[in-house]
């Protein structure tokens, strides 16, 4: 017997059924009675169409998205500059694998050495980017600044699955009769392109600020390393104590230049923070940061971070 | 009895360090011709100081013109030092691209549109890994393990599992290491011709997730019912490869 009791809702032209829960009863029981369908597959929804009607699987969470009509618009906007995509193919290497979206600092590790110790480490600052990969769409010119204000004016959870729709892969299922005869993945590569770029600008813009942190602390003649960790669009770095400071320049005058020189040649807006701390761990198996930010006064509050084992080797064709 | 507070202000020497003065012994410095450096915090006018209790030192001009160049010098540091860092960028990004051509075939291979390649399954868990991964980067976050257990589905087929992090990564190292050897026969073999689809790997990637963190994006193998397939073609020298070693 198929599952009944999940709730089903009807579409107004009456031709798609929309559910939260049991989408694999449905496909058991299109593929029993020997139906014909397609079975199109996201990382979010499931869809069965049939020549008679539609049903799709959401996750309770998508349904609460109320902006899919800023999706089609979005990518709209993005497929009408194909000139702009040409000429950035040219200009970039846009290659999924030419995109770090982490790094940390290789000497970390050197600061904790048992299982279990705790290294604190306090006057930090984060450097991140505003609003990065819209951004990155407004500074190459995909969006325009009208529709820029649009978007980022919408709730973070949402503003963040907007942007990631630029991305979608869909699988596809072709069933007849009830058997499976084909299946493939659709994507749009243009689309594609467009999200490995902008995830590609905004990590070489940390590239780029990595490199500069560096080449300060050698101004500085500073033993270690400032540089601790950067994260998609934000940077962790330790302030440089007074005595090695840039003479008659408090560090915040110096990070600030720096930002207000990358916005002048890249474009894009940073925003600078003073932490509260960040505690480095070792729990055995592996290394944590936990960054610990001032308005926060609980102190289970805090952004946890993985720093991967850089013994792995990766395979990249 | 009430102590008076006397108001101090901040400077910094030549060694970078604060230090603070009260009026009286800014006046008895200045007067000496000693060259002070104020910070922001302190807010104190040193040019009226100097203009009103040492005006034969003519530092007015020079004090002004030492904290322009001073700035100055800053200024063109960091210009320049963005510079370098963005011509640095890009000589990497010059670097992947010209390994990646050197690839040549493999490469084209990968960026070519693999919509129109017929199939017949794909593990569930690999098709949509861009799309998990895009997911996964867009929302910054990363979901902790309630166990924190090394997995890993070897080439064999064969599922490998340990709470030991160094035996992992020896599993994993030596799982990749096949890896390169297998592909590398296969690309160079006459065989490769057998497989009509002109797409060999395709952009369907298996991740390895280590205590999820994603270090790296690998290969999906799909299978087809044409003759010669890719998994096929894999399983063949696989097993070669096996036999030889």
């Amino acid at each position: 017997m198929y599952k009944t009791n999940n709730k089903k809702r009807r579409s107004k032209t009456g031709k798609e059924v929309r559910i939260t829960t049991g989408m694999n009863d449905f496909l058991m029981r299109f593929i029993d009675s020997k139906r014909t369908f397609n079975y199109i597959c996201t990382s979010r929804t499931k869809k069965i169409v049939t020549e008679h009607g539609n049903v799709f699987f959401e996750d309770k969470e998508l349904r609460k998205f109320k902006y899919f009509y800023l999706v089609n618009q979005l990518k709209n906007k993005i497929l009408e500059k194909t000139e702009l995509l040409n000429k950035y193919r040219g200009e970039y290497f846009i290659n999924p694998y030419n995109v770090e979206y982490f790094d940390f600092n290789k000497n970390l590790k050197n600061y904790i050495a048992d299982q279990g110790s705790v290294y604190q480490m306090e006057n930090c600052i984060e450097i991140d980017i505003v609003k990065a990969y819209y951004n990155a769409l407004k500074i190459l010119g995909f969006i325009d600044d009208e529709f820029y204000n649009k978007c980022i004016s919408i709730p973070k959870q949402d503003r963040l699955r907007l942007v990631g729709s630029i991305a979608t892969v869909k699988t596809v299922q072709e069933y007849v009769l009830g058997e499976k005869v084909n299946e493939f993945i659709q994507q749009d590569s243009a689309l594609r392109d467009v999200w490995w770029l902008i995830c590609l600008k905004v990590s070489q813009s940390m590239q780029v600020l990595r490199s500069v942190i560096n080449q300060i602390d050698i101004t500085c003649d500073r033993k270690e390393k400032s540089f601790l960790f950067y994260w998609v669009d934000g940077i962790y770095l330790k302030e440089i104590p007074e005595d090695q400071q840039i003479k008659n320049f408090e560090t915040n005058d110096i990070y600030k230049a720096v930002c207000e020189e990358l916005k002048e040649t890249i474009g894009f807006d940073y925003k600078l923070t003073r932490l509260k701390k960040i505690e480095l761990l070792n729990t055995g198996k592996t290394l944590e940061l936990k960054v610990f930010k001032n308005e926060e006064e609980n102190e289970e509050d805090y952004k946890l971070f993985y720093i991967p084992d850089y013994n792995l080797k990766s395979y990249f064709l | 009895m009430k102590q008076k507070k006397i108001k101090k202000f901040q400077f910094r020497n030549e060694k970078g360090q604060l230090y603070w003065l009260t009026q009286r012994q800014i006046i008895n410095r200045v007067k000496k011709g000693e060259i002070l450096s104020s910070t922001k915090k302190s807010n104190v006018d040193l040019i009226s100081f100097y203009e009103h209790y040492s005006p034969s030192l003519e530092i007015t001009e020079n004090f002004e013109s030492k904290k322009r160049k001073g700035k100055k010098v800053i200024s063109k540091t960091i210009k320049e030092t963005v510079t370098q860092a963005i011509n640095e960028v890009k000589q990497e990004e010059e670097k992947e691209k010209k390994k990646t051509i050197k690839r040549g075939k493999k490469r084209e291979l990968l960026k070519e549109d693999i919509s129109n390649t017929p199939c017949n399954s794909v593990p569930s868990r690999f098709a949509d890994s861009d799309a998990f991964m895009a997911d996964l980067i867009v929302e910054g976050k990363i979901k902790r393990k309630p166990d924190a257990t090394y997995t890993l589905t070897r080439l064999d087929g064969t599922f490998f599992e340990t709470k030991n992090k160094i035996e992992f990564i020896n599993e994993y190292n030596s799982e990749v290491d096949i890896l390169y050897d297998v592909v590398d026969l296969i690309l160079d073999s006459p065989d490769k011709n057998k497989i009509s689809s002109p797409q060999f790997f395709t952009s369907g990637y298996f991740f390895l997730i280590y205590n999820f963190v994603i270090v790296g994006c690998y290969m999906n193998f799909k299978e087809t019912e044409i003759k010669g397939c890719p998994s096929e073609l894999f399983k063949i020298y696989y097993g070669l490869y096996v036999q030889n070693e």
